[in-house]
């Protein structure tokens, strides 16, 4: 407890053993300071007042500012000092006097019982071996950041360049696009026309696919699709289909497969290619407890992936419009064949440079993010990135994965919970990079959404060391890392002297 | 803690679309509830009853007189007592019931002393009795029935004069099969059957010949989805009582509403049935979780008391003919000479049970209190360190959260007494046992708190989780002491442990085996420093009708649950207290607080007003509630400060503890879905002005506990009522936004968001206050803007009055314990003042057993202080001393001669003189009292 600002420590009290009251006998003590001068009245600090040398310490309260009472309890806003030799030095308000708690170490603050023993010496003693064993702890550590520093740099470095290979291959991608489209469209001209010559045979896999869906449609069978049938599928309802039906009001399997099918398709069989994966975040450097699967950054889809256990699923690349599997392929001629080759390679071209041109894009994002991202001072909390790190307590299993989302488990069984995602560096004035705070988790029950704040403390390793939950919905955990650690001046241990 | 049962997923939907708003429909109304509805059906009107004068019988004590349905042709018994100290009782039951009906037990200290009634006149259909020595008459009127209690030729108070005496007499069944066993050989608990009327039951086998017309709901109601089979049929009781001159009548907790109760007419009736309310509102006439059937009229120079003993549901319309008068209106009636005196109404109705009423006739408002204290019992003295400040939480997690909390109060010089543990601390709910992994150490835990001079408190609620590896739960099944369903099984509900059994604590075994679960042995972990809290004692059940038992399920002795259902946490309350006590060999005071009541609680210690909530509505409430609980004598009441549901802001809360450090128990509690809100998360300002407030409290300790003894030894509150000081005032008759703590200081906490200023009345004519802060002096009667800060808690001392305190501030009550007093001397215009101190050893039963404590009266007259003893009983050495006289009314006085009547063990004063100080001009350095 820090003495209150402006007003000086003064040592326990001083008497000259002549003001006793009753039962109450204030301490005798002596003290060098000069202001305790029995020869005279004396004068509250503060110059408030001036009282009888015998009203100091008599355990009555005279000066506004405490100072007629240094030893006593009676001055509400007083302060008791004790010297505790072989410890530090402290000051406790006046009311902890003879108040039966020994809060000094050495016991005097106790002075009207004596029922305090003395443990300056061994709290000194413990303190001081605490000291020397956390002072070599942030040495290590200290030491290892400045090597985390230097890769950090390192690592920014070689990601800036990758970023700029990217940057000028997106560059060239572009402009190959438009070649390459046009390359396309010129070879599926000729391949049209040549196709259509074959024609009919064997259904497509569309015709089939249409056929079918007007088996689907066609409820009762008789081999016309009514307006009443197609309304019997909500998700086909609409002017447009309506209106492609024409005046007749129903259609045949051919009208269906030329006018309808198109519009029909998509409608019916909503099949969203999904986006390509996207490119697998870097790979660690040596996390020590990942084993998990990589996982998605939308965190909206949580609930949702909770049982894809396992390597993610790669959707397949859907079908280009018109391509066919090849042994459905019929035989074509060989001149037919050489312009359907051709136009599959231009296809082909197109579509791995438009891969590639993705591929490159979200290098960039990923790169940019990572980039744009504040790693302190000097990057050294960079290695944290796309890590996780666990704690198991009695009941949960915490997952932290520095700078994207904090995750709870219950060790029971049930549904992972949100606990929140990167928000910012909260640490206290002075020292921002003390703290991180993660928001925007799940709700809670009649309260806000659940956030974490996550506070870093230097140590020689990486580990999640504690985690709670002061408030309802509101985290606190403790990661030890050596990027947290600050260099410690010389000779620190052996500074501020017990 | 908590109704919260949003907390269980089978409740969580029905919580979440009605956010911080009471689920009406889970409670019954009064025409959902049958008895209420069948009696409230029934109009005033010429009663059907008829008092048969000649069957009058005069005994020592009590007069009994027969009561006749002229309809059915039962016959009642009427019998009536003059009490000693002004209070009349009168008892109306069947003459040959079916069945005994319960007469509830456990709430008087004993039977009350009687006076012996005369005749004194008797005329054609009228009986006058005299009620022994205090003057007051009591006519008997023999058709229709009523009563006019008299005190010489003034009406005090008539009893069915509106002819709404119900009382559903017992009946068969009509249709088949009699209910199986009626539990009248072992049914008759308390009074022992000499004066019940069960032994007559075969001298009148004749069926009554004209039963009424049996509504749907007689002998089976419904609601919601829980069917109460009523194996007795109707069995509901009912009265009224006319009060001539009175428009002001309190009392009747617990409800969430203000001081004064309002006309029911058009509404609900207010309802008395212990229910555990989730998110209750303010200003309704619901049940809430306590229940005390005492309700208080005053008027100038009159105030009386009704004590209504039945554990029932019970109903209570309050009618006026003044409501809705405007004061316009009222005045215009007056000047006329014309208009109807002002009367109210009230009509009681309970569902089972006997008419057993007590009439406490005053004239006072204290001796009101005091009839009932001494009818009931008056608040036990708490330990003195229950007076200090609570820090609860649901849940401080661990040890080593409890730690910090505890260093929080240390290092930013906060004092705190007792730190609170919630449900989570337990193994799974198990009451009486410690979760292993978050209290590996309690035994440490609690030495570490009691070497700082602290102590805690646990939660041990009354449902047991039914688990076969539950010590608890085996051998109250295998005693057979919980409480059964219709069927004879163990009656089983959901609460928080899950599936749970609820112990017979009406049963004095039952009492008995919880008490000694109190033992040191039996409670492991549990050491001196450890008190106790019993919640969700109504009882809840989440499972049940209304969130409580089942009506028909069955107690000790055959009972129904609906006879004493809310007698059932009083039960609670009274045994885990009995256990306290025990474990310290006889020798210490319990604390246990407890959410549930019934008239006598407060021999058991400390009540709350539940789960509240976190805004300015329940902040204001607080005060009409806490004084509805001091009239019914819960002294010792208090609201969680901060609000349980929510998150206060900083103003809210900074005002919250401003108010509840002049409420008599003052414990922070939350949530567990709120955010932290020890005092240091708020800016500092904001902790300074939290700091400031909780050394008020501390400092105005002595006269806290002094306030508590004169409750503890007269029934007079702590908290009260302006018009209990000032009972002439018409002013203060509906005041509820400040009161007196004790009769000294006056406190007007502000309850307003943004407040720049609070209109304060002091009452009083030709009197004088001080403000408590400046000590600047008011005359009084007058309405006086203080303007306000939020660092302002307005709080007026009365002139003519000595307050004590002790300034020093100290960590926790104990630490004070040898610390000096000074006495703050107000002056009267007239230049005196009077007031006392008591001290004791603040722990202990000494002060009862041994006489050990210290009662000063100080008197200041003339100059003089004078010091003497105010009960020459009491002696005690203690090492306190008055260090300082601070007198408030004078400039610097011309001299002051302290003097003290020698008495042992005393030293005398000595008088250092006048020093000007921070404080004015003090008396400084005085010995010993």
């Amino acid at each position: 407890m820090a003495a209150a600002r402006g007003r000086p420590e003064v040592p326990p009290g001083v008497i000259s053993g002549s003001a006793v009251w009753g039962r109450r006998r204030a301490r005798e003590a002596r003290t060098e300071l000069p202001f305790y001068d029995p020869s005279g009245p004396f004068r509250c600090l503060d110059g408030s007042g001036s009282v009888a040398f015998a009203w100091v310490n008599d355990d009555y309260c005279d000066c506004q500012d405490g100072s007629d009472e240094p030893g006593t309890p009676a001055c509400p806003n007083g302060r008791f000092h004790c010297t505790n030799a072989g410890h530090r030095p402290r000051s406790v308000p006046a009311a902890h006097v003879n108040d039966g708690v020994c809060d000094c170490c050495d016991g005097t603050d106790e002075w009207g019982s004596g029922a305090c023993e003395n443990t300056c010496r061994e709290r000194g003693r413990q303190e001081r071996e605490e000291r020397l064993r956390s002072a070599a702890r942030a040495r290590e550590g200290f030491a290892l950041r400045q090597r985390l520093v230097q890769e950090a740099a390192e690592a920014k470095r070689e990601k800036e360049s990758r970023l700029g290979a990217l940057q000028a291959a997106r560059r060239e991608l572009q402009a190959r696009l438009g070649p390459l489209r046009a390359a396309k469209e010129a070879a599926e001209g000729p391949e049209r026309e040549a196709r259509e010559r074959h024609r009919p045979r064997e259904p497509t896999q569309d015709e089939a696919g249409a056929a079918e869906a007007f088996a689907e449609l066609d409820g009762d069978g008789d081999g016309r699709l009514t307006l009443e049938e197609l309304r019997a599928h909500p998700e086909l309802d609409g002017a447009e289909i309506e209106a492609a039906l024409g005046s007749g009001g129903s259609v045949d399997s051919g009208t269906f497969r030329e006018r309808l099918w198109g519009l029909v398709r998509e409608r019916l069989r909503p099949q969203d290619p999904p986006e390509p994966p996207q490119t697998p975040p870097e790979p660690p450097q040596s996390p020590p407890e990942e084993e998990e699967e990589e996982e998605e950054p939308e965190e909206e889809e949580e609930e949702e992936e909770e049982d894809e256990e396992g390597p993610e699923q790669v959707p397949p690349v859907p079908p280009q419009e018109g391509e066919g599997p090849p042994q459905e392929e019929p035989q074509f001629d060989e001149a037919t064949q050489a312009l359907i080759d051709a136009a599959q390679r231009a296809r082909d071209d197109l579509a791995a440079a438009e891969r590639e041109l993705k591929e490159a894009e979200d290098g960039i994002r990923a790169l940019e993010t990572e980039l744009g991202m504040d790693f302190g001072p000097e990057g050294e909390f960079s290695y944290l990135y796309n890590q996780c790190w666990e704690l198991s307590t009695s009941e949960y299993l915490y997952r932290l994965c520095p700078f994207q989302r904090v995750t709870q488990r219950p060790k029971n069984g049930g549904a992972e919970t949100s606990l929140g995602l990167w928000g910012s560096w909260a640490g206290p004035e002075g020292d921002k990079f003390g703290a991180q705070k993660y928001e925007g988790g799940t709700g809670c029950w009649q309260g806000p959404a659940r956030a974490t704040t996550v506070s870093l403390r230097c140590g020689a390793g990486t580990a999640l060391r504690a985690a709670l939950e002061p408030s309802r919905c509101e985290y606190l955990l403790e990661l030890e890392t050596p990027a947290a650690c600050r260099e410690l001046p010389a000779g620190h241990e052996e500074h501020d002297e017990l | 803690m908590a109704a919260a049962l949003g907390r269980w997923p089978l409740w969580l939907t029905l919580c979440l679309g009605a956010s911080l708003a009471v689920d009406r429909g889970n409670f019954k109304s009064c025409e959902q509830s049958g008895f209420c509805r069948r009696q409230r059906r029934i109009q005033p009107g010429n009663s059907p009853y008829q008092a048969l004068l000649e069957s009058l019988q005069l005994g020592p004590d009590v007069a009994t007189i027969q009561l006749v349905n002229e309809v059915t042709q039962v016959p009642l018994l009427l019998e009536l007592w003059g009490l000693t100290g002004n209070v009349t009782r009168l008892r109306i039951q069947e003459l040959s019931p079916l069945r005994p009906r319960y007469r509830v037990p456990d709430v008087l200290l004993g039977d009350p002393p009687a006076e012996r009634l005369e005749v004194t006149g008797r005329d054609e259909g009228t009986l006058e009795l005299s009620l022994g020595p205090g003057g007051h008459r009591l006519l008997v009127t023999e058709r229709p029935f009523r009563l006019d209690l008299l005190r010489q030729r003034e009406l005090l108070c008539s009893v069915n004069a509106r002819g709404l005496l119900v009382f559903e007499h017992q009946r068969r069944r009509r249709d088949s099969d009699p209910p199986k066993d009626p539990p009248g050989e072992e049914g008759a608990a308390q009074e022992g059957p000499e004066d019940g009327a069960g032994s007559t039951q075969s001298d009148k086998p004749a069926e009554p010949p004209a039963e009424p017309e049996e509504e749907p709901g007689a002998w089976e109601e419904t609601f919601k989805t829980h069917t109460d089979s009523k194996p007795y049929g109707p069995t509901s009781v009912g009265l009224d009582f006319s009060l001539p001159g009175f428009e002001h009548v309190y009392g009747i907790p617990e409800h969430a509403e203000s001081l004064r109760l309002r006309p029911t007419e058009g509404g609900d009736p207010y309802r008395l049935y212990n229910l555990d309310v989730f998110q209750y509102e303010v200003f309704t006439p619901m049940a809430l979780y306590g229940s005390v059937p005492l309700l208080l009229a005053h008027r100038p120079r009159l105030s009386l008391g009704i004590f209504w003993l039945n554990a029932a549901e019970t109903w209570v319309d309050i009618g006026s003919n003044t409501a809705g008068k405007t004061l316009f209106g009222k005045l215009l009636d007056y000047m006329q000479g014309g208009g109807e005196t002002p009367q109210t109404e009230v009509r009681w109705m309970s569902e089972s049970g006997v008419i057993d009423v007590f009439l406490l006739l005053g004239p006072q408002p204290a001796d009101v209190t005091a009839q009932y204290g001494r009818l009931t019992g008056t608040q036990a003295l708490p330990p003195l360190f229950s007076l200090g400040y609570h820090q609860s939480r649901w849940n401080y997690q661990d040890e080593a959260d409890v730690e910090a909390v505890e260093r929080g109060f240390e290092e930013h010089e906060l004092p705190l007494d007792v730190l609170w543990l919630d449900i989570e601390h337990a193994d799974g709910k198990r009451y009486f046992t410690w979760d292993p992994a978050k209290f590996p150490n309690p035994r440490g835990m609690l030495e570490r708190l009691a070497a700082r001079k602290r102590r805690m408190v646990s939660i041990v609620d009354p449902h047991i989780k039914v688990d076969g590896g539950y010590r608890v739960h085996t051998e109250l099944r295998a005693r057979d002491l919980y409480v059964k369903t219709k069927d004879g099984n163990d009656y089983e509900g959901w609460c928080w442990p899950g599936s749970s059994a609820y112990p017979d604590f009406t049963n004095p075994e039952m009492r008995e085996w919880w008490a000694n679960m109190f033992a040191f042995d039996q409670y492991e972990g549990s050491t001196e420093a450890l008190y106790t809290w019993n919640d969700m004692n109504e009882p809840s059940v989440f499972s049940g009708p209304e969130v409580t038992m089942h009506k028909d399920a069955r107690h000790f002795g055959g009972w129904e649950h609906r006879e004493l259902h809310n007698i059932y946490g009083l039960y609670v309350h009274k045994a885990t207290a009995e256990g306290l006590i025990r474990r310290s060999g006889g020798r210490l005071r319990p604390f246990v607080l407890s959410r549930a009541f019934f008239a006598g609680s407060q021999r058991y210690g400390a009540v709350w007003t539940g789960d509240n909530t976190a805004d300015w509505e329940h902040l204001r409430i607080s005060i009409p509630m806490c004084l509805s609980f001091g009239l019914a004598g819960l002294a010792f009441c208090g609201a969680d400060v901060g609000g349980f549901f929510q998150n206060p802001g900083p103003e809210l809360q900074v005002r919250w503890y401003q108010a509840g450090a002049f409420q008599p128990f003052f414990r922070a509690h939350a949530h567990l879905d709120t955010a932290r809100r020890e005092p240091w998360l708020l800016s500092p300002e904001h902790l300074a002005l939290v700091r400031a407030a909780l050394r008020r409290r501390y400092a105005l300790l002595p006269t806290w506990y002094t306030a508590f003894y004169h409750c503890h030894r007269q029934g007079i509150p702590v908290m009260r009522p302006l018009w209990m000081e000032f009972p002439d005032d018409p002013h203060t008759f509906a005041m509820d936004d400040q009161y007196l703590l004790d009769r000294v200081l006056l406190v007007h906490p502000v309850t307003e968001p943004g407040a720049r200023g609070v209109n304060v009345y002091l009452p009083g004519e030709g009197e004088v206050w001080y403000n408590d802060e400046t000590h600047e002096q008011h005359r009084a009667p007058q309405t006086l803007y203080v303007p306000v800060t939020l660092s302002t808690i307005p709080v007026f001392q009365r002139g003519g009055t000595v307050i004590p305190r002790q300034d020093r501030p100290r960590r926790s009550t104990e630490a004070m314990k040898g610390d000096p007093f000074t006495l703050y001397v107000a002056l009267s215009p007239q230049g005196t003042a009077q007031g006392d101190l008591y001290v004791d050893d603040g722990i202990s039963f000494d002060y009862a057993t041994k006489n050990a404590f210290l009662h000063r009266h100080f008197h200041f007259a003339n100059g003089t202080l004078t010091s003497s003893s105010a009960d020459p009983r009491g002696s005690m050495s203690s090492p306190a001393w008055l260090e300082r006289v601070v007198i408030l009314g004078v400039g610097r006085p011309e001299s002051a001669l302290l003097t003290t009547h020698g008495e042992r063990g005393l030293g005398g004063f000595g008088v250092l003189g006048w020093v000007f100080g921070i404080l004015g001009w003090v008396l400084r350095g005085v010995l010993g009292f």
